[in-house]
């Protein structure tokens, strides 16, 4: 386990962005039969996905969600030294897409920028990866973490384990460096031994060349390689154990019980997945908030939008203390705790403007 | 209902299958609709049916219809009765 911890980062703001449709699972009926989709919704408990429009890009959900952040917190654009993307679906091989967002932010030069390429524990990464450089910057700096995907480009519509649960959606958090700040603590494992469990094998330089059509997999799926593929049952064996005995461990050695946390804000794999985690650590499944009935599992976008799900309306001034964890592709699991402002996270927005 | 019976009817809700397709062959390897999804219903309705909580190691290892049966033999279900 990997840890690092800081005590002069301030979460400052976070803002999510849906697309303005959802797609019901139930629509699927047509294509997959009653009884699959019966199955599906009761163990993933995914009734409906947030869908971005085909020509609607993970970019443009993180600069509509940055949009909205800067302008209701009235934040100073000229202190923000940081745009740190990540994604699984960028607008382009090169250059990041962190440059776009500078672009279209209006943001001035004087700024870091690069995307990371994660999935699920993304969140987690990006805040740590911000909060670590913002250790040599002045007072005052801020940075700016955009998490947003699209997976459904990238999915075989007939795979019934995977067009029916993944939904899009961006953020914005906003961090500033103060003096003095609740602390906030990370931990994180990574095992490249399964970077096969989660995978889009074509599209990028290993594998050119191969066949745009797609051909039966022994599961009986239509896909091809330009397709993310997911061992099912692999990557869930990871989910409920590998995960929680991160967060067990982590708890251990920051001396904390789960009753120290009003709220855990988990990536939201699947509802089985969640009941599990709840099982084995102990955890209230109220404390457990669900967006995935409502927009599917969300990337590395389901934690921000868990905070903005049920903090987005407050205008409590409290700072809950919130477990995060995400997990996905790598594999890469990582889990983080901080008191999170009731205040600053915002209101979720919709939009499906694009940006040339 | 027997346990046995029990077990039988999770099985042939999840598959969709007739009882007498449920044997040592009844397994991952010979049944179409055996993915991930159908193997998590699976254990999902058989915690339900027989209200027990099956450790993870156990869930990955719910293969097969036998597989089954040893399993939650361990979680004190009598199949016997």
């Amino acid at each position: 386990m990997r840890t690092s911890h800081y005590d002069n980062i301030k979460i400052a703001g976070l803002s999510v962005c849906l697309p303005e449709q959802t797609r019901e699972v139930d629509s699927y009926v047509k294509v997959f039969g009653k009884e699959n989709i019966a199955k599906f919704k009761k163990m993933t408990g995914v009734n409906s996905v947030s869908r971005a429009l085909p020509e609607q890009t993970a970019s443009d959900l993180g600069i509509e969600a940055s949009k909205n952040l800067l302008e209701k917190l009235d934040v100073d654009k000229s202190k923000i030294k940081i745009v740190v993307f990540v994604s699984q679906k960028p607008n382009f091989r090169l250059p990041s897409s962190a440059y776009f967002i500078h672009n279209h932010l209006d943001l001035n030069s004087d700024c870091v920028c690069f995307d990371i390429n994660l999935a699920c524990s993304g969140f987690i990464y990006g805040l740590n990866t911000v909060a670590g450089m913002l250790q040599s910057y002045d007072i005052e700096s801020k940075a700016l973490l955009v998490t947003a995907d699209t997976s459904i480009k990238s999915l075989a519509p007939n795979d019934r384990t995977m067009s029916m649960l993944f939904g899009d959606s961006g953020s914005a958090c906003l961090l500033s460096k103060t003096n003095e700040a609740p602390e906030i603590n990370f931990a994180f494992k990574s095992d490249g031994y399964r970077f096969k469990s989660i995978i889009t094998p074509a599209g990028a330089y290993r594998n050119m060349g191969k066949p745009q059509e797609r051909v039966k997999w022994s599961d009986d799926i239509l896909r091809s390689d330009y397709d993310t593929h997911m061992k099912g049952m692999e990557v869930f064996g990871f989910s409920i154990s590998d995960v929680p005995a991160l967060a067990k461990e982590f708890l251990q050695y920051l001396d904390k019980t789960p009753e120290d946390y009003e709220l855990f804000a988990l990536h939201q794999a699947n509802k089985y997945i969640l009941k599990q985690f709840s099982r084995k650590m102990n955890v209230p499944i109220s404390k457990i908030h669900l967006v995935l009935d409502r927009y599917g599992n969300n990337s590395s976008n389901s934690i921000p939008l868990v905070l903005a799900d049920i903090y987005g309306e407050s205008q409590n001034d409290d700072n809950p203390s919130v477990f995060m964890s995400g997990f996905g592709a790598g594999l890469s699991w990582a889990c983080a705790e901080a008191l999170i402002n009731k205040k600053i996270i915002l209101k979720i927005v919709k939009s499906n403007k694009t940006y040339e | 209902m027997s346990n046995i019976d029990r077990l039988n009817k999770v099985f042939i809700e999840v598959f969709e299958v007739e009882k007498n397709k449920l044997g040592s062959d009844f397994s991952i390897d010979n049944v179409d609709n055996w993915d991930s999804i159908t193997q998590l219903s699976l254990v999902s309705d058989i915690e339900d049916e027989f209200d027990i909580m099956i450790d993870s190691d156990d869930i990955l290892d719910f293969k097969s219809y036998d597989a089954a049966k040893i399993i939650i033999a361990k979680y004190e279900v009598n199949l016997e009765d």
